[in-house]
């Protein structure tokens, strides 16, 4: 499997990623998150597109963060999830599932789908409930 | 051997600190070119400092050029400078300007006894320094880049604001000197 994936790809899913992650590991910082990215075979994000995101999720209050200071070194900055942020990712999870869902249904071959799969059911019937709202 | 190993990595992380330097001075400034506060670009350069600190990346490698990145932070909040505060700007430089100017020539005319534009040259003197002080006054607030780890201006930074001053006073004083040696030689 490759490890490079396109970065417009990385772009939907990146901040849903690493709220996640940080939800997961509790308090934590930049470089941690990288290699827990990169772990996890979502490929190699460099800081300069890591950093930016986790600044919009400050702004946003779906993080909160804090400097301690490192002994002799820099100090590191440990970034925290809200509840607000545990919120948004709830909801953003269920939505990105639904799509994903729809995405794999839709380029799916019928005549090469293995027999009894029907991956579209839930997903379908959830996007219908959402379009009758 | 050990010694020449220690060595060779002391050099090492010297080199790497002199790039991580030049690296953080590109940044800051492109950064202050878009306007992002002060506060933010405290943390923007903590930030970097602490990722290659910790990674032994290249900031260049990591980050990509200070000038991209800078841009992806200013796209991030929107930055710019508002209308109001570039004509303070504009109309701050001017005045101080003119005020020096002002200030020059009255002290010429002071050492000469000639009167400057038909006023009595002390009350030009007077004058220009009113001028340049309301142009100081005027400009926006400087906006410090403060290093969240410290909650104090970078140490870096504040040495040369502090020289930067030194040379703008020192630029002043010998204005002043000139002109009053140029009076006295046409006087």
């Amino acid at each position: 499997m490759t490890d490079q994936w396109p970065q417009s790809w990385t772009r939907a899913a990146i901040e849903m990623c690493v709220l996640a992650l940080v939800r997961q590991h509790g308090p934590t910082h930049g470089y941690e998150i990288a290699q827990r990215l990169r772990d996890a075979g979502l490929g190699d994000i460099k800081g300069g597109t890591l950093y930016p995101v986790l600044g919009r999720l400050e702004q946003r209050g779906r993080l909160r963060s804090e400097w301690i200071s490192g002994e002799g070194g820099p100090g590191r900055k440990l970034v925290s999830i809200t509840d607000e942020g545990r919120r948004a990712l709830d909801a953003v999870v269920a939505e990105w599932k639904t799509w994903v869902g729809l995405v794999a249904a839709t380029v799916e071959d019928p005549d090469n789908a293995s027999g009894g799969q029907q991956p579209c059911e839930a997903p379908q019937a959830t996007a219908r409930r959402r379009r009758e709202q | 051997m050990r010694s020449t190993t220690g060595n060779g990595s002391e050099e090492a992380r010297a080199v790497t600190a002199s790039r991580v330097d030049k690296y953080v001075d590109n940044l800051i400034f492109a950064l202050r070119m878009r306007n992002v506060p002060g506060k933010e670009i405290g943390q923007i350069v903590a930030e970097v400092e602490a990722h290659v600190a910790e990674s032994g990346e290249d900031p260049a490698e990591a980050f990509g050029r200070p000038r991209e990145y800078a841009r992806t932070w200013a796209r991030n909040a929107g930055h710019r400078q508002s209308r109001p505060e570039l004509v303070r700007s504009v109309l701050g430089i001017v005045a101080a300007g003119a005020g020096g100017s002002l200030l020059g020539v009255g002290v010429i005319g002071t050492a000469t006894g000639e009167s400057v534009w038909r006023l009595h040259p002390v009350l030009a003197v007077l004058a220009g320094i009113i001028m340049m002080a309301s142009g100081a006054f005027a400009l926006p607030k400087t906006d410090h880049v403060i290093d969240p780890r410290t909650g104090q201006e970078f140490e870096r930074i504040s040495r040369s604001g502090r020289r930067a001053m030194l040379i703008t006073g020192a630029a002043v004083v010998a204005w002043l000197i000139a002109a009053t040696v140029l009076a006295v030689v046409l006087g």
